[in-house]
């Protein structure tokens, strides 16, 4: 089928008055909680997910499409009003947007992040229905080897992009896939890594990583870091809205965000974080307002807010196109297919393409919502950050435990829970970067699975893994992701470049 | 060092459970052996850890901890999760609620059991009348 008629019949699913309803809670939720400091996309999807439970699953991901883009968007508003953003995707962001605030341009600079993100989100979309399709006609050819190159690629990108210390990351990583492994074998019946505990059989499902690592873990660490909490906030002077010579910088920012984004989300991996520090970078190289950035620079805004925005529709490409996450956020999404019994890639395409076109056009449709709402209610979206933060941290708490009973209502589920936050809390004190774990237990059963149905295909020969001609060009790429951060880093250092040298160490999200 | 020492001891638990995995003996690599490699890996990124240290990278910034609102907390979290599913929804968290802002620093007690019982209430009636998700009930009959 053509992409523009599956598009069609995507909009005719999505554009049903209960879907448009669902759509629009999904946003309103999204951006509400993305707001919150501290909270990210992957936090926030994986606290709203039990909302969708009693949901069919078209309408369930029709939501989701709303609190994706929601969540993305919501964290700009913080890390312009406030000086410590939420999440790492906003660092970026709060540079120039904090410095605007501060200078009385908080409307101009919400104004160009919330069109910012409508350009780049209807861009991105765009790519991600054009790259998705071109994927899945490619992706009828891919065997499980390639599969598994494909997740060590993900895996490796991850880990290469993620915080200063490669021991640290690597082990993040391993830590990830040995969680994910834990529980009953569906190859063998065999079980594994239990240690004799019957409640961990079921395995560990990601929604507990997500909802202990970033979850509990913040909360922990808000309790541990209590004295020196201090936050200052700008309020918005005057109306939201920019002028006409900041209209004409965001332009360009904004196009040039929306394609560095959407590519640097698109490969698996490489997240919002890589992409809005690279495309805040090269805003810096070519704009003629040089001297202006960080001080207050709109195109230090509009781009690096494009950026991430197109960046979270470029991270769906893999996860449609082939069932891979590559990040945090989308390894979350996938256990959310996952719950509903589906699994993403070419075959979802051709099983439920009301679901999958659903879900595209109301990407769509979610970015003009976002739009349309975002701005007139920004009044809200920033009372929402007078909530007082003792109570909106013992709330966290408190949805967490709702959000993860009502999983699997298992009791037991809250005690890895709590386990997951504690290591959290520790890990991001000894600076570990916590994507690579939840990136970890999404892949660790799909990576295992499809080696084991690799080496069936081989007679158990490793060696073929480096001698098929796809796996060994696809693992190349691996080795690449591993080593170039290295490479970028000691050529920024060597060149005295401090900006080449600081988004090679850019932490991921 | 302590690190590389708990990241050793994680990897020989993960080593240990992927050694003692019994292979059924069909398919052509078992379910011992991914886990198996990851606990091996897993040691080698202790050991590297450890060479980072001794060469004298520098640890993090580990400005001290305000211990007791931090164990407090933990504590509640712990007491919280742990009654959840014995004492219900409404109990368990309404009483965490105040408990837990009041560690993390809320002196307004009043406010604080005011925003727990509408929040207590929105969410319960979103989760059960909404969703049609049924919360622990524990010993009171909602």
């Amino acid at each position: 089928m053509d992409i523009f008629g599956s598009l069609l019949g995507g909009f005719a699913t999505a554009l049903s008055p209960v879907n448009l309803l669902y759509a629009g809670i999904g946003v309103l939720l999204g951006t509400a909680i993305g707001v919150l400091p501290g909270i990210g996309p992957a936090l926030t999807i994986s606290l709203l997910l039990p909302i969708t439970f009693s949901l069919d699953p078209v309408a369930a991901f029709i939501m989701f499409g709303g609190i994706y883009y929601g969540a993305m968007y919501g964290g700009s508003t913080t890390s312009i009003l406030v000086n410590a953003p939420g999440e790492s995707a906003s660092v970026v962001t709060s540079l120039d947007g904090y410095q605007m605030a501060k200078n009385g341009r908080a409307g101009a600079a919400l104004a160009t992040s919330a069109i910012g993100s409508f350009v780049a989100g209807t861009l991105a979309t765009l790519g991600l229905m054009i790259f998705a399709t071109i994927l899945v006609q490619q992706a009828v050819k891919l065997g499980p080897p390639e599969y598994f190159a494909i997740m060590i690629v993900a895996l490796s990108a991850v880990t290469s992009l993620s915080g200063t210390s490669a021991p640290k990351a690597v082990f993040a990583t391993l830590l990830g896939l040995a969680l994910g492994l834990v529980g009953l074998d569906n190859q063998t019946g065999q079980l594994r890594l239990t240690y004799g505990i019957d409640a961990l059989e079921e395995g560990i499902d990601v929604v507990l990583g997500a909802i202990g690592l970033f979850a509990l873990s913040e909360v922990f660490w808000y309790a541990a870091t209590l004295r020196s909490q201090e936050e200052h906030r700008e309020t918005i002077r005057g109306s939201v809205w920019m002028t006409m010579s900041e209209f004409r910088r965001s332009v360009p920012a904004w196009l040039r965000g929306s394609g560095i984004g959407f590519f640097i989300g698109a490969l698996p991996g490489a997240g919002a974080t890589v992409a809005s520090f690279i495309s805040y970078a090269i805003e810096k190289r070519v704009s003629k307002h040089k001297s202006e950035f960080g001080k207050g620079a709109i195109e230090g805004v509009a781009a690096p807010e494009a950026a991430n925005n197109a960046a979270a529709g470029g991270h769906l490409v893999p996860l449609l196109g082939l069932g891979i996450p590559g990040s945090g956020t989308t390894a979350v999404m996938l256990a959310a297919f996952q719950i509903y019994g589906l699994q993403p890639g070419p075959l979802l395409f051709s099983t439920r393409p009301d679901l999958v076109w659903g879900l595209i056009a109301s990407l769509y449709i979610a970015n003009v919502m976002l739009l349309v709402l975002s701005l007139p209610l920004v009044g809200i979206w920033v009372k929402l950050l007078d909530i007082p933060k003792p109570l909106l941290f013992a709330g966290i708490t408190v949805i967490s435990a709702v959000g993860v009973y009502s999983l699997n209502r298992n009791a037991f589920d809250l005690v890895v829970v709590f386990v997951l936050g504690v290591m959290g809390f520790l890990m991001k004190r000894y600076e570990f970067p916590l994507a690579p774990v939840i990136l970890g237990i999404v892949l660790g059963p799909l990576i295992d699975n499809n080696l084991r149905r690799g080496m069936i295909m081989t007679d158990g020969n490793f060696l073929t893994l480096l001698t098929r001609p796809g796996t060994a060009a696809i693992l190349a790429v691996a080795v690449l992701f591993l080593v170039l951060p290295f490479a970028v880093r000691i050529y920024g250092r060597a060149r005295g470049r401090r900006d080449l040298a600081t988004f090679a160490e850019a932490p991921e999200g | 060092m302590i690190g590389a020492a708990v990241i050793a001891v994680l990897a020989v638990i993960t080593l240990a459970g992927g050694l003692t995995t019994p292979d059924p003996g069909f398919g052509v690599v078992g379910p011992a052996v991914l886990p198996t490699i990851i606990g091996a890996l897993m040691l080698v990124t202790a050991v590297w850890l450890a060479v980072d240290v001794a060469r004298g990278t520098p640890p993090p910034s580990t400005e001290p901890l305000d211990r007791r609102p931090f164990a407090y907390s933990v504590a509640a979290t712990a007491a919280f999760l742990y009654a959840y599913v014995p004492l219900g929804f409404v109990i368990s968290a309404a009483t965490f609620l105040v408990v837990q802002a009041r560690i993390l620093g809320s002196r307004n007690l009043v406010r604080d059991v005011i925003a727990g019982v509408v929040f207590i209430v929105a969410l319960y009636l979103l989760f059960v009348q909404f969703l049609t998700i049924a919360l622990p009930k524990g010993p009171l009959p909602f």
